[in-house]
């Protein structure tokens, strides 16, 4: 599946570096529906400034030799911070502790103040061992805050109102890059080597019903009759009070450029509202499903 | 270390244990505990650990099960009923220090997370059960959830019903609240507690009626006879059918106040 920087894109000039690290969607993963097959990106983002560089969501224990490559190559002196958008979920904070012991993290963001005790899922003893003499400091990024990178610009933390568990959406005024944690979740490859990238002017097929059925089979099976005009508000919300020119998801393809951006906005929005004028009913148990 | 001089494990029933710690949460200046409970089920032949909890908790969590486990049958299960770090933090430390422990549950998703203990992953659907020797622990459907992968559990022996995030609420930080199951803490206001904490984990349930989750909630109740309620952020409930309608009118009120702001 190549190289660790096979798997580095660079959103923008300037901008965010996304580390694109796949792995198969074949029935395995909660986060995609179960009948849903191809490959999918676990998104890292690191932004970079004078001095320090933020690593939102350190990502999958799968990728962690090809995280801690791909951050050693673009770190270039800098202080390394973590930024966890899901300080309570493995697939943000596999490889905090890893990240930590490599490159002597000393301030880790979350959304609570106490995102390493969180995070610390490691097996092994010599890791946990070193994260906790490290003498991490915990920082609290709320809703409604800006965190500055000193030489990069500020990173505006938004209140997700669109979301399953605790966890907040961030806006890069400087590159436009909207990053939306567990939503805009549903774009697959076909392939393992990607894209991981959808731009403006590619072939895309999908459609709101798909959209609708990721989100029902998924961590959104609760918006089938659910009250969802405040959801929707909110969403267009975001979107028509900031130049949105990429939506960064947690995992799933990338969507890159005003078109496809507004593009990916409706059939979100769609979706939500259809499930908002189904019937709810009894929420189906996931079946095992095997590769 | 604990967070308060430790109560626990406490058992609950003949063969029922509780285990974990209080989490502390300050709320508008005062300092609240939410557990993150575990719980061991021991029967004749083996023991079933109930979560594997929250990761600052592993060494409390460990030293109890090392105390309880001296006087009681293997650990072969830790069942989870979801993948939380809170749930399920601790699961790769308990396998690596319980080799002959499964994980048990739902299990998508752990082969990213633990990829060199992927076989030690065995997945228990909604329905099946496991036969620990003179009790069955099965998986239910959980009818309170956040991930759409969580179960909830039922033990025969006692007749636990382990709700995960379900009857969820915080309790004070004071000595006479916790390590006591709630019918013994008169000053709890269950109402209050059980929408506090939905309003800050359960976020879903400002959009959604509730009242057809609480009614499935009150049929499993009687279907399967519980008579002791074992939830992982909440005290445990000895008397299930009186507390369900405190707790029910604290998510009740958490939808009205959503819907009218």
């Amino acid at each position: 599946m190549g190289s660790p920087g096979d798997k580095v894109v660079e959103l923008f000039d300037g901008g965010p570096l996304a580390f694109c690290n796949p792995y198969p969607v074949d029935g395995r993963v909660s986060w995609h529906a179960a009948g849903a097959r191809g490959w999918a990106p676990m998104n890292s983002y690191l932004l970079a400034g004078t001095e320090t560089a933020v690593l939102i969501d350190p990502g999958l224990s799968i990728h962690r030799e090809d995280v801690l490559e791909q951050v050693r190559g673009a770190l270039n002196g800098r202080e390394l911070v973590p930024l966890l958008l899901r300080q309570g979920e493995f697939d943000s904070i596999c490889n905090v502790a890893p990240l930590v012991d490599r490159f002597g993290v000393r301030r880790i963001y979350g959304e609570f103040p106490d995102a390493f005790l969180w995070a610390d899922v490691v097996t092994d003893p010599e890791l946990f061992a070193s994260a906790l003499d490290a003498g991490l400091e915990n920082l609290q990024l709320r809703p409604g805050e800006t965190l500055e990178i000193e030489g990069y610009g500020g990173l505006e933390a938004l209140p997700a109102t669109l979301r399953l568990l605790n966890t907040l959406w961030l806006f890069d005024a400087r590159s436009g890059t909207l990053f939306t944690s567990d939503s805009f979740s549903y774009l697959v490859s076909d392939e393992a080597t990607g894209p991981w990238v959808l731009d403006a002017g590619e072939e895309d097929r999908t459609t709101v019903a798909a959209v609708a059925e990721h989100l029902v089979t998924t961590r959104y099976w609760w918006l089938r009759g659910a009250d969802v005009g405040p959801i929707r508000d909110w969403l267009r919300d975001v979107f028509a009070s900031r130049e949105v020119n990429a939506i960064a998801p947690a995992f799933g393809r990338i969507v890159r450029g005003s078109e496809a951006v507004a593009r990916h906005l409706e059939l979100l929005d769609g979706a939500i509202a259809r499930l908002g004028s189904e019937q709810s009913g009894p929420v189906a148990d996931r079946r095992f499903e095997r590769a | 270390m604990p967070i308060v001089p430790q109560p626990l494990p406490r058992e609950l029933a003949p063969g029922l244990h509780w285990l974990g710690d209080c989490q502390l949460v300050e709320h508008e200046g005062e300092i609240l505990h939410s557990y993150n409970s575990l719980y061991l089920v021991c029967g004749e032949e083996s023991s079933l650990l109930v979560e594997a909890g929250f990761p600052e908790d592993h060494r409390v969590v460990v030293n109890q099960l090392e105390t309880l486990l001296a006087d009681a049958p293997p650990l072969r299960h830790i069942w989870l009923t979801h993948e939380e770090t809170p749930h399920a933090g601790n699961i790769g430390r308990l396998l690596e220090h319980f080799p002959a422990a499964t994980a048990r549950g739902d299990i998508h998703d752990y082969h990213l997370y633990f990829p060199e203990l992927e076989d030690r992953f065995e997945p228990l659907e909604t329905g099946d059960s496991i036969d620990l020797g003179n009790r069955e622990f099965v998986a239910v459907q959980a009818e309170i959830r956040d991930l759409i992968t969580t179960q909830w559990g039922f033990d025969s022996g006692a007749r636990a019903l382990f709700p995960g995030d379900g009857f969820a609420y915080a309790h004070h930080h004071s000595a006479d609240q916790c390590g006591h199951v709630v019918e013994e803490v008169e000053q709890l206001d269950l109402a209050a507690q059980s929408a506090l904490f939905a309003h800050y984990a359960l976020h879903w349930m400002r959009f959604v009626d509730m009242r057809p989750y609480l009614e499935r909630l009150e049929r499993l109740i009687d279907e399967r006879e519980v008579a002791i309620a074992c939830p992982t952020h909440g005290l445990p409930i000895t008397d299930p059918r009186a507390v369900l309608p405190k707790i029910g009118a604290g998510l009740l009120s958490l939808q009205a106040s959503a819907t009218s702001s």
